[in-house]
């Protein structure tokens, strides 16, 4: 009862009073006086009249009160509801309201730019408009302070973009400059390896070479043998030439001979005719006699029997004349046979001599062939003999060439370790810069981490690494994967160095994946084919990042998705 | 509600006035500060309890509303040019900021609506976007797919200017 308020303190005034005015209309009304109860009969109306407002007015005040305890307690969102009338306690109940809109919108404002300020987006500034007075001046005096930060914000983020393009670089630089070394060291491996093997095959070459030689030399005589055979077959050639000459002079004289035998025959005959004839006219001149000597009678008996033989000699001569003629007949027949058969026998042998004319002078060609043959035969095998002197020098040479070799494979091996001390501190200098909200950041590292990936395959392919291909990322696992197929590349997906992007990178991740397989399963071949197409692949990607970077540049990173 | 078609006269008020109103959760009205029934026109109990759409004017693109409340729905504070309705078909433009009201465990149990007055440069921008965007919701017969389209669209204007929807808005 001691903290009344003096509203409060009004109102049990108030009540008294009407009480007051109760017991005055009371008495008056018992006393008569109806002009005194009339008179505090108004003093009471009006008393509850003024009741009535006060309650009125405390009820503000309470709503006003209830409205600001919340207010006092933080809760800004409280307000007072239903304000009637314009009077003072209308006006305070809104200036409660305009207070409590004030409070808020500067707090939400604050809030709101202060949160965005810890995402990055400086550019959200507790907006100046409808605040008032001091609220308006700590506005100001916020966003003042965001420019800064949004100016510092932007010096730190230039400088760890910065470092990250230069780390990025370092790192790419490094590891192009150790791919470049395990490639010359797996390089001179190789060389030194071909080289053995160079030396063995020259070895063997001079011992080709001498063998060749050895066997010319053979040739050499083989060919001389051959030029003697040659030459003796041409003197046999000449000697036969020779009895061919004779043979066929020997078969001109028979043929002469036998034309001169065909003529004697045929005197022959002639003379057979004129037997014949004797021996007609002989057997005629018998026959008259035996007539003769029959006349004669018994004095003709004997000359008859002489004529009787007389006449069987002539017929006898008739006969073998007859006989002889038909035997010349038949010898020149046989005659014209022999000489028949001779001309084509002097026929065969002309021939036969042309042939071996012929054969005689190929013999000499050959022969003249042949000696050629020798004389190239023997440069040969003079030029191979100097020849496998040069090869056995060669054979020294990449013997030498092979331990040179060994000896920079050992330099540049020493280069490639210091080396990878400065890969690992690059890397963790990334890892300490992919926790940076840096524009781009996944872009710029994926960069660093395909030419990591694609070092890591040389390093197998030298023997300076084994890989497991169940422990390499694929294409959706690593960093850029992750990137490329999440949220973060929404802004980008409509760009074409996006789409682009896609073909390539998982080429890089297959074709490395399969060059270790086949590596691990031996096929070195392919497998040094495959790197060759992640490395194609991996320069698409590259471009592909850095066309990526030039879209995305005006873009901050934290922007993105948001309203 | 209220039913007078469009005068086209604009109301103004001062750069220093904020019109504030709050709704609870399902956007009815529950408070709403003196610009606000200055402006409107109405008296406080007949916009207590009804919806904030009493006030929405035919120039307003459904679009910008679904990305307003698409936004504010995530609990994220939102930034619109809004043309609304006074109760006697009048018109004002103003700059809506809309937040989240959370109770003390961080449940959204309304909205809170701040608007401040438009720079009249800003309107040869924000007109003819609403503009295109009633257009392109008009297009389209069902309404459902105009209000997608007009979505997609408003999407890829921001997307071709390479911002993002509030960068847009704060930066008119």
């Amino acid at each position: 009862m001691i903290n009344l308020s003096s509203v409060s303190k009004a109102l049990l005034a108030n009540g008294l009073s009407l009480a007051l005015a109760a017991i005055a209309v009371a008495s008056a009304l018992s006393a008569g006086a109806v002009t005194a109860a009339i008179l505090a009969g108004g003093c009471g109306l009006l008393g509850l009249a003024g009741l009535m407002w006060l309650m009125r007015a405390n009820n503000s005040v309470d709503k006003a009160n209830a409205a600001l305890r919340q207010a006092a307690g933080g809760r800004l969102r409280a307000r007072v509801p239903g304000i009637r009338g314009h009077g003072n306690v209308g006006e305070l109940l809104r200036n409660v309201n305009r207070l409590l809109d004030q409070t808020e919108a500067f707090a939400k404002e604050a809030d709101a730019a202060m949160r965005a300020a810890s995402e990055g987006r400086f550019y959200r500034h507790i907006l100046p408009k409808g605040l008032r007075g001091e609220f308006a001046r700590y506005a100001a005096s916020a966003n003042a302070t965001l420019d800064v930060m949004a100016r510092h914000a932007g010096e730190l983020g230039a400088f760890t973009r910065r470092m990250l393009d230069d780390a990025v670089t370092i790192s790419m630089t490094v590891n192009e400059g150790a791919i470049a070394n395990a490639s010359i060291v797996g390089g001179i491996r190789t060389a030194r390896d071909e080289a053995a093997g160079m030396a063995a095959a020259t070895e063997q070459m001079v011992s080709g070479i001498q063998e060749i030689a050895a066997r010319s030399d053979e040739a050499v005589a083989l060919s001389a043998e051959a030029q003697d055979m040659t030459d003796s077959g041409s003197d046999v050639v000449d000697a036969a030439m020779a009895e061919f000459s004779a043979i066929e002079a020997a078969v001109a004289d028979a043929a002469a001979r036998v034309g001169a035998l065909s003529e004697a025959s045929e005197a022959i005959g002639d003379i057979l005719s004129s037997i014949e004839t004797i021996a007609s006219q002989t057997n005629l001149l018998a026959l008259n006699a035996t007539i003769e000597a029959a006349r004669a009678g018994e004095a003709g008996k004997g000359f008859a029997v002489v004529a009787n033989e007389v006449k069987t000699l002539s017929n006898q001569t008739a006969r073998a004349t007859e006989d002889i003629g038909s035997r010349i007949t038949n010898l020149r027949q046989e005659m014209s046979g022999i000489v028949a058969t001779m001309t084509r026998g002097t026929q065969a042998i002309a021939k036969g001599r042309q042939a071996m004319e012929t054969m005689g002078t190929r013999m000499r060609d050959i022969g003249n062939r042949v000696d050629t043959t020798t004389a190239k035969m023997a440069d040969v095998s003079r030029i191979l003999t100097q020849q496998a002197g040069a090869a056995d020098q060669i054979s020294g040479g990449v013997q030498n060439v092979a331990h040179q070799a060994e000896n920079n494979a050992g330099a540049i091996e020493r280069s490639s370790a210091a080396l990878s001390g400065v890969e690992k501190q690059i890397a963790s200098l990334l890892s300490l810069l992919v926790e940076q909200d840096i524009p781009n950041k996944i872009v710029l590292i994926a960069k660093a981490d395909h030419i990591i990936w694609k070092k890591r395959l040389f390093d197998m392919l030298v023997g300076n690494a084994r890989l497991n291909p169940d422990e390499l990322a694929n294409e959706r696992s690593c960093r850029l994967g992750k990137w490329y197929y999440g949220p973060g590349s929404m802004p980008y997906r409509n760009g074409p160095a996006y789409r682009q992007l896609e073909e390539p990178h998982r080429t890089v991740h297959q074709c490395g994946l399969e060059a270790v397989r086949l590596f691990n399963a031996g096929q070195v071949e392919g497998a040094m084919r495959l790197v060759e197409q992640v490395e194609e692949a991996s320069k698409v990607v590259l471009a592909a990042l850095d066309a990526l970077c030039a879209a995305g540049d005006c873009q901050p990173a934290a922007a993105a998705g948001r309203f | 509600m209220a039913a007078q078609g469009l005068t086209g006269v604009e109301r103004r008020f001062g750069d220093d006035e904020l019109i504030v109103s709050k709704t609870d959760a399902t956007g009815r009205i529950t408070y709403c500060n003196d610009v606000f029934l200055r402006l409107t026109g109405y008296a406080e109990q007949e916009l207590i309890g009804k919806p904030h759409s009493i006030i929405r004017h035919p120039a307003m693109p459904r679009s910008v509303f679904k990305l307003l409340w698409d936004t504010i729905a995530t609990g994220r504070e939102c930034f619109a040019y809004v043309i609304n309705r006074a109760r006697n078909g009048d018109h004002y433009w103003v700059f809506a900021h809309i937040t989240p009201d959370l109770d003390e465990s961080g449940a959204t149990i309304g909205y809170h609506s701040n608007r401040r007055t438009v720079e009249r440069s800003v309107l040869s921008t924000i007109e003819p976007l609403y503009t295109a965007l009633l257009a392109e919701e008009a297009r389209h017969g069902d309404r459902k797919a105009g209000l997608d389209a007009a979505f997609a669209s408003l999407q890829s204007t921001l997307a071709a200017k390479g911002v993002s929807y509030d960068q847009f808005v704060l930066g008119l």
